[in-house]
């Protein structure tokens, strides 16, 4: 009788476990599936990518630019939005990610700590005038460094930009180099 | 310029005092913390080397030489290129021939897209003429295969309507113009530019106020001593240019010297107290930097030229305030080391030291004149010094002696102002003279190509290659067949050249499965979006990525997407395994169960069904 309890047991708690769906695997397996999870103790970072000064500065842009279909009509690629800071994450290494995850196409020149970013969304460096460009800016502060070099912390706000006179008419001073 | 003239006499006893120095080898302990005092040509060097240590550490290169590690495998981009052809200009010893041979692959491969280097950026091709030339290569002949590459035409006279010069605004124009006269080409006839017509397009964009613009109308530090650098080799030519001015529409006749001049004012108002440049008041290295560059081109004495020492501080000053104790450079006075800023004081050390030395300028790069030369001038020079009293015949002779110089070394006779001053005092006819004398010709000029030479220790290192090879032999292999291809390689044998060749075609596959593993990451879905379907594509790609060396997996980028991914399908596949799993055993222990209970009710139905007939047999007895 005692056997017959137990095994009753046994069944409902499999049954249990399947009705909840859980799935199988170690701590490091679900931390490194779960790594760009956003949960309350989880550092994160916030980033927009907007390219409105084209909008502002149509008579100088390149005929593909505007034919190509590349500039959203508000001019926002990419809506402002929270993002999971890995360890040691840089201004690149979340732009890069981010830009994998959503699809949206990316050319950048150099390589280990100076990279400069030629384009985003298929809209290059000099596609509106001799000085337009991406540049960026963490916290409001238009950065000097590559973005490869700036090494983010938690809750700062990066925003890349598009300009069109160097940065006259985006920022003060400074530029992505 | 009459008014500098004590100036320059001042500059030359001091050149005199540092040949003097030079000769003796008593060179004193040079304190950076001691401004104000001008350097030898080897305290300049001191400063240099340092800064190449700083960036050797800075870019893992662990040989001797700075072209190595991440310098030499970036040769292409911008801050490789400007390195390689400062170390170039110092005329130091380097692996030139690994510069030149990694970047011709990179031009090469470039060269496949429609756009070339760039579909908007020329200064991509003038920059790479520039390092190409100061390591010894020949930017018009850049071999492709069968084919040559001739950047000079593509980057600059030969330039596409498509992505003309001006596209970069004034920067690709003053670039174009370095890059033409530096080795002095000549455009072919119905060129797109011509040299004339760059000259007149970057004086077409002088501000009233004599600056040079980036953007609109306001003066830009850099980009007016650029267009300052690009026409110092234009001061002494007379040639009067007619063209509209862009900021006023006003039509203007005037000489490069006229325009260089009311620049140079605008410069010198613009310094700072502390002897540096601003941009959007903001003094910084790099401003100070091409200014630096600028005066050492058209000439004139950083240290004792006046019009640049504000406060008693120089240009020189105010770069050693921005160097670190690293040995490198910062952006800002006191800030961190910046790789930029770095980059550009090593030329502008370069341009300095040359200047010191009495070579040809940072941007000329015809061959080095000859000590011989270098004396002719540094005499005449001298002399010069003098020529506001010279008589009649003296100032004569003194021409002849100018002309008689070779035309492109003639712009580095820095008192010859004083001597036309004088011959238009005089009004003495030049032409007469410049038409009875033949220029001689400097024999013991130090050739700007090298020639590469394939050593035994090179068929050495070729024979020590390894079995497998990963793309860290790149440089190295790229380098020996670069070697070889360049030499006379008779005494080589077919095995070694062989070797190379099949070594090269092999790691060029490594990296061509590298850049495919990269493009395919960057199509897979993002982990929240996986799907049964990428399950194949995610498994094959790990595949892939394992089958490259350690070093090999360090270039693929973006492969945690991959391990999630992988790390995901394995989670369901487990979870699925295990799940039937349960449910074969929930079913299994539940049969077991039915089968028990079954098996005892029959038993007590047996028992029962006994017990009945033991009664019954009991009732019958």
């Amino acid at each position: 009788m005692k056997k017959d309890i137990i095994a009753v047991l046994a069944v409902v708690l499999i049954i249990a476990v399947l009705a909840c769906g859980v799935e199988i695997q170690s701590v490091d397996e679900y931390y490194l599936t779960h790594i760009d999870d956003i949960k309350p103790d989880s550092k994160t970072v916030f980033l927009s990518i907007k390219c409105d000064s084209i909008l502002k500065n149509q008579s100088k842009a390149a005929p593909a630019l505007i034919s190509g279909g590349y500039i959203p009509e508000n001019g926002v690629i990419l809506e402002k939005a929270e993002y999971v800071l890995r360890e040691n994450d840089t201004v690149y290494d979340i732009l890069e990610r981010v830009l994998r995850y959503k699809k949206i196409p990316f050319e950048h020149r150099g390589s280990s700590a100076s990279v400069y970013i030629a384009g985003i969304n298929s809209i290059y460096e000099y596609s509106c005038g001799p000085l337009s460009g991406w540049m960026y800016s963490v916290n409001g502060i238009f950065s000097e460094k590559s973005c490869a070099e700036y090494v983010l912390s938690d809750g700062d706000v990066i925003e890349w930009v598009y300009s069109c006179e160097l940065g006259h008419d985006v920022r003060e001073k400074g530029g992505q180099k | 310029m009459k008014s500098i003239a004590s100036a320059k006499v001042m500059r030359f006893f001091a050149l005199i005092l540092c040949l003097a120095l030079l000769s003796a080898h008593a060179l004193p302990f040079f304190a950076f913390e001691s401004s104000h005092a001008e350097p030898s040509a080897d305290e300049i060097l001191d400063v240099a080397r340092a800064l190449i240590e700083y960036e050797k550490s800075a870019n893992d290169c662990r040989g001797d030489f700075l072209i190595d590690g991440n310098i030499v495998s970036g040769a292409g981009n911008s801050s490789s290129d400007w390195l390689a052809f400062a170390v170039g200009r110092f005329g130091m010893g380097d692996d030139f021939a690994g510069y030149l041979a990694v970047a011709e692959d990179y031009i090469c491969e470039r060269y496949k897209k429609d756009e070339k280097l760039s579909a908007y950026k020329a200064t991509e091709w003038h920059r790479l003429i520039l390092s190409v030339l100061s390591c010894g290569g020949d930017p018009m002949q850049i071999s492709d295969g069968d084919e040559k590459i001739n950047l000079v035409a593509d980057g600059i006279y030969a330039r596409s309507s498509a992505a003309p010069l001006e596209k970069q605004g004034l920067n690709g124009l003053i670039w174009a113009l370095i890059a033409l006269d530096s080795r002095r080409y000549e455009p072919p006839e119905n060129s797109a530019y011509t040299r004339a017509g760059i000259i007149e397009k970057i004086l077409c964009a002088q501000l009233e106020n004599g600056g040079f613009p980036s953007v609109g109308e306001n003066v830009d530090v850099d980009i007016t001593a650029m267009a300052l650098t690009a026409l110092a080799p234009y001061y002494h030519d007379e040639t009067v240019y007619y063209y509209i001015q862009s900021s006023t529409g006003k039509t203007v006749s005037s000489t490069v010297q006229k325009a260089v001049d009311a620049a140079l004012i605008r410069l010198c108002e613009m310094q700072e107290e502390g002897g540096d440049f601003s941009v959007y008041g903001t003094p910084n290295l790099e401003s100070t930097c091409q200014v630096a560059v600028a005066l050492c081109s058209l000439g004139i004495d950083l240290f004792s030229d006046e019009r640049f020492i504000k406060n008693g501080n120089s240009i020189w000053d105010a770069i050693l305030r921005y160097r670190a104790e690293s040995g490198g450079f910062s952006h800002i006075s006191g800030g961190t080391c910046d790789k930029l800023a770095s980059v550009q004081a090593l030329y502008t050390l370069a341009a300095i030291w040359r200047y010191k030395s009495g070579m040809r300028a940072l941007f000329d790069l015809c061959d080095e004149m000859s000590d011989d030369m270098k004396s002719r001038i540094f005499a005449l020079d001298q002399k010069l010094s003098d020529a506001e009293s010279f008589s009649r015949d003296e100032i004569s002779a003194a021409m002849r002696e100018y002309y008689s110089l070779p035309s492109d070394t003639r712009r580095y006779v820095r008192n010859c102002d004083l001597l036309f001053d004088a011959v238009k005092e005089q009004g003495i006819d030049i032409s007469e003279i410049k038409n009875s004398v033949t220029p001689i010709s400097d024999r013991g000029a130090i050739p700007t190509k090298k020639a590469f030479s394939f050593s035994s220790s090179d068929a050495e290192k070729v024979q020590s290659l390894p079995d497998i090879l990963t793309t860290e032999h790149y440089t190295a292999v790229t380098s020996l067949l670069y070697k070889l291809n360049a030499s006379d390689h008779s005494h080589v044998s077919d095995d070694c050249r062989e070797k190379l060749e099949k070594a090269k075609a092999h790691i060029l596959e490594i990296k061509n499965e590298i850049a495919a593993i990269n493009s395919a990451i960057s199509l897979l879905p993002s982990p929240a979006e996986l799907s049964r379907a990428d399950f194949k594509a995610v498994k094959s790609l790990a595949a892939r990525y394992e089958s490259l060396s350690d070093y090999d997996k360090r270039l693929v980028s973006g492969y945690d997407s991959v391990e999630i991914l992988l790390t995901r399908i394995n989670t369901e596949r487990r979870t699925v395994f295990i799940t039937v799993g349960l449910i074969v055993s929930a079913a299994a222990i539940s049969a077991i169960l039915v089968f028990r209970i079954k098996r005892r009710l029959k038993k007590r139905e047996r028992d029962l069904d006994e017990l009945a007939a033991m009664y019954e047999s009991e009732d019958d007895e």
